[in-house]
């Protein structure tokens, strides 16, 4: 008798117990917050970059969790985002160990960073962990060619920008168009692909690449490829040099008198800076104009308001609006996203659609993104958008020789 | 000899115990940072062997370390075992340490050392300009990819390293080595052979570097194919080889372990002045231990020492 | 006239590689302390001239008079709290120790600089900058034409002063033989002091030069890393040689554009100083252990 009390009681107890163990498995708790991790380079050669693009993204973190957070659909309730940052000191071999770092920490996506070496590392890494990847600053579109499946590149990439520039050309009245470029071409990845774009475009389009000149990251003297363009006869020039050398070409470019009607330089002028240290030399130059503060997309007054409030004495950096526009891509996925896991937030990533702060965003294939084509231009101290597929732009300046410039 | 016999067995014993790590975590990040580990402890002893035993500071360490990357990328890639291409790599690093230590290696001091730097830069322009992209990992590689793995490498590689470089400085290539390195001109008026030593340092000292690049480009999903020719692999061995104890045996693993983790730590925890602080710590350990880390225990028995001679009182 | 424009630039930036090398070919050549960090003393000091120019409009040129004195005492803070006791090493430990520890002050002078002033590119471009003297086709840079001038009057007069005056004639002896210059009657702890201060205050020549170019926190390893060829060219221990050292590497990267490509002429410049290391590594204008 009392041993069949005793296993009924047993029973009993371990039912409830079991039944308890079940619910609490079922009924899955949903997480304190939403950890999205970056290494990004706030220390060496490319901290400059690299801490505006976490400032952008802090920004917008902040702005989403001023809110509640993200409202996600696997709990219907908004949960606050964790933004986790190590730097990787200018030093893709770090940016490996962050970022298993961050794996561990079980973050539920990548933001990418703001120079090539370190991103190409970082990606790599996103795919192998299959932990989906959204970048702020990738050009190379060959990256996007492997296959991959986690990546996201929601930014212009070399064939957007080659692209723009002609379309810059474009707009210059017939009587003062430039016809004959010359291609000074960076030995990068990115550098080589603008160049095979520029072919391609160019011609197509009614202008010619007269002269065709290589230097490397480590070029100073770059007296022989103006002295070539000057004596070809280029009316324009196009190159992605790196910031210090686009100061330099400028300033042997005024040395040797050599003023083309156009200069694209892809990097470097759109540093917020450079009209405060290159003065009236920098006018009329053309550069990457992927994000400004005076884009008149919704969000980007209160993001460059806010920011200026934070930075009083520092002026605002193209990464920064690139690196808010990258993270709401991220939190626009994730919100759409079934469930809060790393593979149906790539999922939804595929299928973004949404208007950031420079524009819409969408996603081929592939990962690369459908941006607004964009060009800017340093015109009278400020650098403007002359080309733009949403609204219509400032007329593009043509440069006027050095001895007439005031 | 006894304590050389104890050294071997603990030695052994933490091999082993590195073996075992995987089985008792899964957590990739210590894998990782055990093969940034593995890898600096064998480039810095392979600098070692070269700078610390036989006095020629070899400052284009990079060089050696790219090649053997770039010839096993290129192989592993294209479809050969990993183990054979590591392997190639370091036979190809062997080779152009030959080819540039026979003119190289007659040169003294500084000079071998700002020629063997001027070697290294002209290899990170060369690359850079022919190879200026990225090297990816085929889809299939991509897919299978695993640490684990690549954590044994490592630690073979490091494991192979360390033995091999025990055993030639304990041997009597090591006396001849050490010879050139005291004092070169006497050891050449006594008969010693200085050139054979330097080229059978720089030989050893490439061929593990080269094999430590074959572990790099095995480890690395994706990265430009300059990296791994980037001056700072030039650099850091030496530091670290310094901060531990240059010629000693030992002064490259712990000089390895204090840099690698204590970067990494702080790198985690402090933010954007962590290398601001980590500099400090740098230069406040140089000024207080000036021959490494490894003078530690001398240095502690000395306090110690000082200490009880005045309690005696 | 392509070749003579050439030539002109090649001056101009071996005179820059001058400016930043003699600074370390004294600390180095004279005093045996192996300043890794120079390169990085001149983005300092590059840093001073930039900002003078951006709040109070100060030319490089003139912002000198405010740079060197400021050189100085960093130089002598370094002196004091980290070189001076490695007096008591001998020669290799302590080329070693102070290798070692002005790495460390590479870390921190790029991080504070990235701290206190952003790691953006930044320039100097005056009223004057991009205007030139043209001697026919020829278009000499006025910048640069300082830039050659003010090498010369440095390198040159640092040679007098170590030569002719009493005080560089203290500095040499200590570096020759510390004992008897001390029992000489010199103040060997002021002489080296000193001279330690100079070496770094020569950094700020540098520095002015660099800010009319290009400068950010971490281009301190590239400088130091040319002013090492240099010092090995011109040969240790030589004060005008490295004018000279300066000038060739100058000329000979800027006509490797006869030979290779623009993204060669690094390489070009490197082989050359190869082939002296070769063929007279003692440096090409040391005839002996001198100045």
């Amino acid at each position: 008798m009392q041993s069949r009390r005793f296993t009924l009681v047993m029973a009993a107890v371990a039912f409830i117990f079991f039944s308890f163990v079940s619910v609490a498995a079922i009924a899955q708790e949903a997480p304190k917050s939403i950890k999205i991790g970056a290494s990004i380079s706030l220390t060496g050669r490319f901290a400059a970059g690299g801490i505006d693009v976490a400032d952008g993204y802090k920004l917008a973190v902040k702005h989403v969790n001023d809110k509640g957070g993200i409202l996600v659909k696997q709990f219907n309730k908004k949960i606050p985002v964790e933004l986790i940052i190590y730097d990787d000191e200018s030093d893709p071999s770090k940016t490996v160990t962050r970022l298993e770092k961050l794996n561990a920490e079980k973050v539920v996506a990548y933001l990418g960073e703001f120079a090539s070496d370190m991103n190409i590392a970082g990606l790599g890494i996103a795919e192998k962990n299959k932990i989906p990847w959204v970048g702020v600053t990738i050009a190379v579109e060959n990256v996007f060619n492997q296959g991959f499946k986690y990546i996201f590149g929601p930014n212009m990439f070399s064939f957007m920008e080659v692209a723009a520039f002609l379309d810059a050309l474009d707009k210059i009245p017939e009587s003062q168009r430039p016809k004959k470029i010359a291609n000074f071409e960076l030995q990068v990845d990115w550098g080589k692909e603008c160049t095979k774009y520029l072919h391609e475009y160019a011609k197509k389009r009614g202008y010619t690449i007269a002269l065709e000149k290589k230097f490397a990251p480590d070029t100073k003297d770059f007296s022989s490829m103006i002295m070539a363009a000057k004596s070809e006869g280029c009316d324009a020039v196009f190159a992605v040099p790196t910031p210090p050398q686009s100061m330099a070409l400028i300033k042997q470019m005024k040395e040797l008198d050599y003023a083309p009607k156009a200069t694209c330089f892809v990097r470097g002028p759109d540093l917020s800076n450079f009209w405060q240290v290159m003065g009236k030399d920098a006018n009329y130059i053309m550069t990457s104009g992927e994000w400004t503060p005076d884009m008149p997309y919704p969000g980007n007054k209160q993001l460059v308001a806010d920011y200026r409030k934070l930075n009083p004495n520092k002026l605002m950096g193209m990464p920064v609006g690139n690196g808010y526009s990258a993270f709401q891509v991220l939190a626009d996925a994730i919100s759409r996203a079934e469930k809060l896991d790393r593979d149906s937030i790539r999922q939804a990533l595929t299928t973004t659609n949404i208007v950031t702060v420079k524009g819409k965003v969408t996603f081929d294939k592939r990962g690369v993104g459908n941006v607004p084509h964009v060009l800017a231009q340093w015109q009278n101290g400020e650098l403007v958008v002359i080309v733009s597929p949403d609204y219509k732009t400032a007329p593009v300046l043509v440069a006027t020789p050095w001895s007439k410039r005031k | 000899m006894v304590e050389r016999k104890k050294g071997l067995v603990i030695a052994a014993v933490v091999i082993v115990a590195l073996a075992l790590v995987p089985l008792f975590t899964g957590r990739e990040y210590v894998f990782s940072i055990l093969c940034m580990l593995f890898l600096y402890v064998t480039l810095s002893q392979s600098w070692n062997i070269l700078g610390g035993y036989t006095g020629q500071i070899n400052v284009g360490q990079a060089a050696f370390f790219g090649m053997g990357a770039l010839v096993a990328r290129l192989l592993w890639v294209a479809g050969a075992p990993f183990y054979l291409s590591i392997l190639a790599g370091g036979l190809s690093s062997v080779i152009l340490a030959i080819i540039i230590g026979l003119p190289a290696l007659k040169l003294r001091g500084h000079y071998f050392a700002i020629g063997t730097l001027a070697v290294a830069t002209i290899a990170q322009i060369t690359v850079g300009n022919i190879l200026p992209g990225i090297s990816f990992l085929p889809a299939q590689q991509m897919a299978t990819y695993s640490l684990i793995p690549r954590y044994y490498v490592f630690l073979i590689i490091m494991a192979a390293a360390l033995a091999a470089i025990y055993i030639t400085v304990n041997s009597r290539v090591g006396l001849g080595m050490e010879a050139t390195r005291d004092d070169e001109e006497a050891a050449q008026m006594v008969g010693v052979n200085t050139f054979k030593y330097k080229m059978i340092a720089f030989v050893i000292s490439s061929f593990f570097a080269g094999l430590a690049g074959g572990g790099f480009a095995y480890f690395n999903a994706s990265y430009y194919w300059y990296l791994p020719f980037t001056l700072m692999w030039c650099f850091e061995p030496i530091l670290i080889v310094f901060i531990g104890g240059v010629g000693s045996f030992l002064g490259p693993v712990i000089g390895s372990v204090c840099y690698v983790l204590l970067k990494e730590l702080f790198a985690l925890t402090l933010g954007e002045a962590n290398l601001l602080i980590f500099g400090i710590v740098f230069i406040l350990t140089i000024l207080f231990f000036p021959k490494g880390i490894i003078g530690l225990p001398a240095k502690l028995r000395q306090l110690f020492y000082r200490r009880g001679n005045v309690v005696g009182r | 006239m392509e070749f003579a424009q050439y030539i002109t630039y090649g001056v101009i930036n071996g005179s820059l590689y001058a400016l930043v090398a003699i600074g370390l070919a004294l600390i180095m050549g004279i005093m045996g302390i192996f300043n890794i960090a120079q390169g990085s003393l001149a983005m300092i000091a590059a840093y001073g001239s930039v900002l003078f120019f951006q709040h109070m409009k100060i030319d490089p040129f003139v912002s000198l008079a405010l740079t060197l004195p400021a050189m100085f005492l960093i130089g002598v803070f370094m002196y004091l709290t980290m070189f001076m006791s490695m007096n008591k090493f001998d020669a290799g430990q302590k080329l070693r120790n102070s290798m070692l520890v002005s790495f460390g002050l590479v870390l921190i002078m790029e991080t504070l600089a990235t701290i206190l002033w952003t790691a953006n590119e930044r320039t100097v471009t005056t009223g004057y900058s991009g205007t030139v003297m043209a001697l026919g086709d020829l278009r000499i840079p006025y910048t640069g034409l300082a830039t050659i001038v003010m090498a010369i009057v440095v390198i040159f007069g640092l040679h007098s002063f170590l030569k002719h005056t009493t005080f560089g004639k203290s500095i040499w002896a200590v570096s020759q033989d510390h004992d008897c210059a001390m029992l000489m009657g010199i103040n060997v702890r002021r002489t080296t002091l000193a001279a330690f201060g100079i070496g770094v205050a020569l950094s700020a020549f540098a520095g002015a030069v660099v800010s009319l170019h290009t400068v950010s926190p971490a281009v301190g390893i590239d400088w130091t890393n040319k002013a090492l060829i240099l010092i090995v060219l011109a040969g240790v221990g030589s004060i005008n040689g490295i004018f000279f050292a300066g000038l060739l590497l100058g000329i000979v990267e800027a006509l490797g554009v006869y030979l290779v490509g623009v993204h060669y002429t690094g390489v070009v410049g490197l082989l050359i100083f190869i082939i002296v290391l070769m063929l007279r590594p003692q440096g090409l204008f040391v005839r002996k252990a001198g100045v």
